[in-house]
């Protein structure tokens, strides 16, 4: 697909906006200065290869329908409607920011950062011992640049990983439980106070209710530390204004107010207390994800188990014959749709409009159908070489296919 | 190794239901992976491992907040008994 930039040109002249050129870092927050990855439309549609990553990879990603419109009206030369042109400046925007913060991602994925990555995990410190850090920090930076532009759900999932554990030391895990251990000591709370219930054989015996009881106690830690903040309404009455002298001179508010503090003390030791038993730990992480905003959606067409892959290998299956039969279910079906019940009596340009754009169209949800599928490090080497071993390209599709 | 033959033992193994077995064998056979396939490997494991640090790093947020906490009831405590 090759199309003038020139139609963009003058528009983007004039939508160049004095806007900020610097945004935070996406891991570290520090300021980054993204005014050399800002690109125009223009820019982008006069570089082949720019415009296929802007446009049928990220643009793709976000909305295939409406992309496959535009590429359509460009390759035609029609004008955008409305919709479509606000679909495309958004995009843009959305596409120099994953760019800038692509790169920042790129920069710190140094060699060195390699063996800090490998130190963590023996599988990656294998890997680097064969194809040695610079090899390793290529093939992290080509594949984090596959995410950026077509799959910027787990790209964002990855960053957000890496900001959240940015300068978070691990491997010191008993030094921490002992450090936690003498805060409970120190303020009074007994190791066997809280969470005697998550024993195992005692009151919780299954996961699940340990995981529901990290729950509860966490919404009530979460209620303990917000009372605790400076601005809280109880530390507000406590020192902040005129009723914490009220407070203090008043001994039936004070026993109030050591009651609470009590209660709120009880609450956060029971859960500095269950950050020390491995169990209660998971427990919390698990009801910390699961309520939190790191969240993660359950992901359609995750591949996480054999039947999983199973399914993907019937649906999606690269092999010429697997293909072949796909294209064959497919023919009836889409002849239906364009209400055409015998191409023979289609005129002979009609006939080729009309297969050519079948075949088109059959390949193109062929090789979108396999971007769909997400996989976790087991299943993502088994997915990646299924799919490498079949057609990779809509011409290498279309050539298994026949009328 | 050719690919088809990769992909046949990962799906034995796979099917087998021994994931050392099928993580040793992806290791032991990695240079033999398609560049991007490599790429994916190594980022999923990656990935992994960004999962179990994300969760250290909430409890140690969690215990940073919890002791705070109690400092400050501490604080709050000496100060009402003072008072009495």
């Amino acid at each position: 697909m090759s199309m003038d930039g020139g139609m963009y040109r003058m528009r983007d002249a004039h939508k160049r906006m004095k806007r900020s050129e610097e945004t935070a870092h996406p891991v570290t927050d520090e300021e980054m200065d993204v005014s050399e990855h800002e690109r125009t439309l223009g820019d982008i549609m006069q570089n082949k290869k720019e415009q296929d990553k802007f446009l049928n990879r990220f643009c793709s990603d976000e909305d295939p329908a409406m992309t496959q419109q535009i590429t359509t009206a460009l390759e035609s030369n029609t004008l955008l409607n409305p919709d479509q042109d606000k679909f495309l400046s958004k995009m843009l925007g959305r596409y120099n920011l994953r760019t800038a913060e692509l790169e920042q991602i790129r920069e710190m994925l140094t060699p060195e950062e390699m063996m800090r990555i490998g130190e963590n995990d023996p599988r990656i410190q294998r890997v680097i011992d064969k194809i040695g850090p610079e090899k390793a920090a290529e093939l992290f930076g080509k594949e984090f640049e596959e995410l950026a532009l077509s799959d910027g759900r787990q790209f964002n999932k990855l960053v957000k990983q890496m900001r959240q554990v940015h300068g978070v030391e691990s491997g010191v895990g008993q030094e921490l439980d002992e450090y936690v251990r003498q805060q409970l000591t120190q303020f009074g709370i007994r190791e066997e106070s809280y969470w005697e219930a998550t024993k195992t054989g005692m009151t919780v015996e299954t996961e699940n209710n340990l995981r529901r009881l990290a729950r509860e106690n966490l919404t009530i830690f979460g209620s303990a530390i917000e009372s605790l903040k400076d601005r809280s309404p109880f530390m507000r009455a406590m020192f902040g204004d005129s009723r914490s002298i009220h407070l203090m001179k008043n001994f039936e508010n004070q026993t109030e107010v050591l009651q609470s503090l009590d209660k709120y003390r009880k609450a956060i030791g029971r859960v500095l207390q269950g950050t020390l038993t491995p169990e209660v730990n998971m427990a919390i992480q698990k009801a910390m994800l699961e309520g939190g905003e790191v969240r993660e959606k359950k992901i359609e067409n995750n591949v996480t188990s054999l039947q999983d892959y199973q399914g993907v290998k019937n649906d999606a299956n690269p092999d010429p014959d697997a293909t072949k039969a796909r294209w064959e279910k497919y023919k009836p079906q889409e002849l239906a749709r364009r209400k055409i019940k015998n191409l023979g009596s289609l005129s002979a340009v009609d006939r080729g409009r009309v297969e050519d754009e079948m075949k088109t169209d059959f390949a193109n949800k062929e090789l979108e159908r396999r971007k769909g599928y997400r996989a976790g490090a087991a299943f993502a080497a088994l997915l990646g070489l299924l799919f490498a071993t079949g057609p990779q390209t809509e011409d290498e599709v279309k050539n298994l296919l026949t009328f | 190794m050719t690919r088809n033959e990769l992909l046949q033992e990962m799906e034995r193994l796979v099917v087998a239901g021994d994931q050392k077995a099928y993580e040793e064998f992806v290791l032991a056979h990695f240079t033999e992976f398609p560049e991007e396939v490599q790429g994916k490997i190594l980022v999923g494991f990656y990935s992994e491992t960004l999962d179990k640090q994300e969760g250290s790093a909430m409890i140690a947020q969690i215990r940073q907040q919890g002791v705070e906490a109690l400092e400050k009831i501490e604080q709050i405590q000496a100060a009402i008994e003072k008072k009495e």
